[in-house]
């Protein structure tokens, strides 16, 4: 729907020849081989990349917000399904922080009681990041729009 | 050894993850239980990757803050897989 489309395909493609051009631009600059009319082209360069950066991150925004979306539907769901009933007992007393989000939807003041939704975000943050590193997506799209991490 | 940056990363990654998962059972199994299984966890975890890169000889050049990129990658993650595999095996126990 969104990495296979052949514009997607073909806007990554030129942003990594372009990358790796540039690449081998620095390495000659830096051997002491670069000229003002070289320097100005890598100037070009890295301008074009942005540019298509910028178009490829349109796509990646759209895949995002279903994934967004469906991560929220799927905690509603989970803190619905749970609400009022601890589904383990915590290994630790958590910081009086934490509480809010371990002790979620729970009554009483045995802190050690654990919500779905604190199992919940933990397993969301740990088996993405798994996945993603096994496919061999080097890191989370939405953390490269919001310039958190770069690709 | 002389890795690329991705390599070296992947290897720290994956050797947390691994670390994470095989602590956070074992301290469900024993069980082990307060902060001070938590602050056991990150020291150990840390000393087995760094133990693990010093033994392959994989140079501090592979990263690209040198040696304290081992400290932040895949950090959260590897958290997250103690803490699962840790409350698990410790309410299976209970």
């Amino acid at each position: 729907l969104v990495y296979r489309l052949p514009e997607y395909q073909s806007l990554k493609g030129s942003v990594e020849r372009m990358r790796d051009k540039l690449e081998a631009m620095k390495e000659s600059e830096a051997a002491g081989e670069g000229s003002k009319g070289k320097k100005k082209k890598g100037g070009r360069l890295e301008a074009t990349i942005k540019e298509n950066e910028t178009l490829m991150q349109q796509f990646i925004l759209k895949s995002s917000l279903v994934q967004m979306f469906c991560l929220l539907m799927t905690f509603q769901g989970v803190s619905r399904a749970f609400a009022g009933a601890p589904v383990a007992r915590l290994p630790f007393e958590p910081l009086p922080l934490m509480r809010a989000w371990t002790h979620r939807g729970l009554e009483g003041e045995d802190w050690r009681e654990c919500s779905a939704v604190f199992v919940y975000s933990l397993a969301a943050v740990a088996v993405p990041a798994m996945l993603r590193k096994l496919l061999g997506r080097e890191s989370d799209p939405m953390q490269n729009i919001m310039g958190l991490k770069q690709q | 050894m002389v890795l690329d940056k991705a390599d070296a990363e992947n290897a720290v990654y994956w050797g947390k993850q691994a670390v994470s998962l095989v602590l956070g059972i074992v301290w469900g199994i024993i069980p082990l239980e307060g902060g001070p299984a938590m602050i056991a966890y990150l020291l150990l975890v840390h000393a087995a990757v760094f133990g693990y890169v010093k033994s392959k000889g994989i140079g501090e050049e592979c990263f690209e803050n040198g040696y304290s990129d081992i400290l932040k990658e895949g950090l959260m993650p590897a958290l997250a897989t103690f803490l699962v595999a840790w409350i698990f095996t410790y309410n299976l126990r209970v």
